[in-house]
């Protein structure tokens, strides 16, 4: 899929359910982005 | 007095918010003192047209304090102008620059007391879909206003977390999967911009006409669905869920485009 934002890709793949196993490919920075903006958000929900 | 010609008159009138006298006089083939009648005579009907003095003096309709006599009941110009406003952003195919454009005209005459009945009853509707965003009809009329009579304007303009103030010479609106995007010359960048609608406010229409430049592209829609589109191809990635495509496109919508079944596994998107 595709996006506008990485903010919109990381909204996206939020509504993978909890209980599928899944993994990502793509560009390696934007995986970078991905995974700091994931970090963050659960470092501040913890 | 020929009723023909009063109306032609009244079309040049609607057509192009100023008018220079001796050109509508020129069009209308009359002269200045049967111009000056004529236009006497479209205010007695109570269109309200300003005399512009100066060099750049002339004629202006503007909206009135009574819906003009064609002509429509209040009642009948409410139930109008919602039915544009909601083709205007409903996305109906093909048919919105049709409504943003009649909607311009019909904004333009229409009496303050209408108008707020038809902004008050035009909030109660909501997008027919949930990717369409609301856009305010009377901005969206606004905007094809001053599109149509090249004018310069001002506005804010929010991208992420920053707010910039723009100012632009407008040229098309135009509709791309259910949003509505303003292409414009960006005077301080000194270059051709398309900017989302729903992300614009404090529009300011300046009062500025500016001669129109050629345009980027012959089709203004065109350029700014592909523009569009290469934005939304900027940030590309593949999820392989374990999921059944069908749960997956149900779940995901069209952001499950192009997803296809893989083996024991299911690709989402590319």
């Amino acid at each position: 899929m595709s996006a506008e934002t990485p903010e919109l890709v990381l909204g996206v793949l939020a509504w993978i359910p909890n209980d599928i196993a899944f993994e990502l490919r793509g560009d390696p920075d934007l995986l970078t982005i991905l995974g700091e903006r994931a970090d963050r958000i659960a470092a501040a929900a913890r | 007095m020929s009723a023909a010609r009063v109306l032609a008159l009244l079309d040049l009138l609607q057509s192009h918010r100023q008018w220079a006298g001796p050109e509508l006089a020129r069009r209308l083939e009359v002269t200045d003192r049967t111009l000056r009648r004529d236009v006497e005579r479209l205010r007695d009907l109570g269109y309200r047209i300003e005399t512009t003095r100066g060099t750049a003096g002339g004629y202006r309709l503007e909206a009135g304090s009574s819906v003009p006599p064609l002509l429509l009941t209040d009642a009948e110009a409410v139930t109008m102008a919602i039915g544009l406003r909601l083709a205007a952003e409903q996305g109906i195919a093909d048919a919105e620059q049709v409504a943003a454009g009649a909607l311009a005209k019909f904004e333009q005459v229409l009496p303050a007391p209408v108008r707020e009945r038809v902004a008050a009853l035009s909030s109660l509707s909501r997008p027919a879909t949930p990717d369409a965003i609301p856009v305010a009809a009377e901005l969206l009329g606004q905007l094809a206003l001053v599109c149509r009579d090249h004018e310069r304007v001002r506005f804010r303009y929010r991208s992420g977390d920053v707010e910039t103030r723009r100012v632009v010479e407008p040229y098309a609106l135009v509709a791309v999967r259910q949003r509505w995007f303003l292409l414009c010359w960006d005077l301080e960048r000194g270059g051709w911009r398309t900017f989302r609608v729903d992300r614009l406010s404090e529009l300011f229409a300046t009062r500025l006409n500016f001669s129109p430049r050629p345009l980027p592209a012959p089709d203004p829609a065109a350029y700014v669905m592909a523009s569009v589109e290469s934005l939304s191809k900027r940030y590309r990635v593949e999820a392989i869920l374990d999921l059944p495509l069908e749960r997956m496109v149900e779940r995901f919508g069209r952001w499950s485009e192009g997803a296809v079944a893989e083996g024991p596994k299911q690709r989402a998107g590319r």
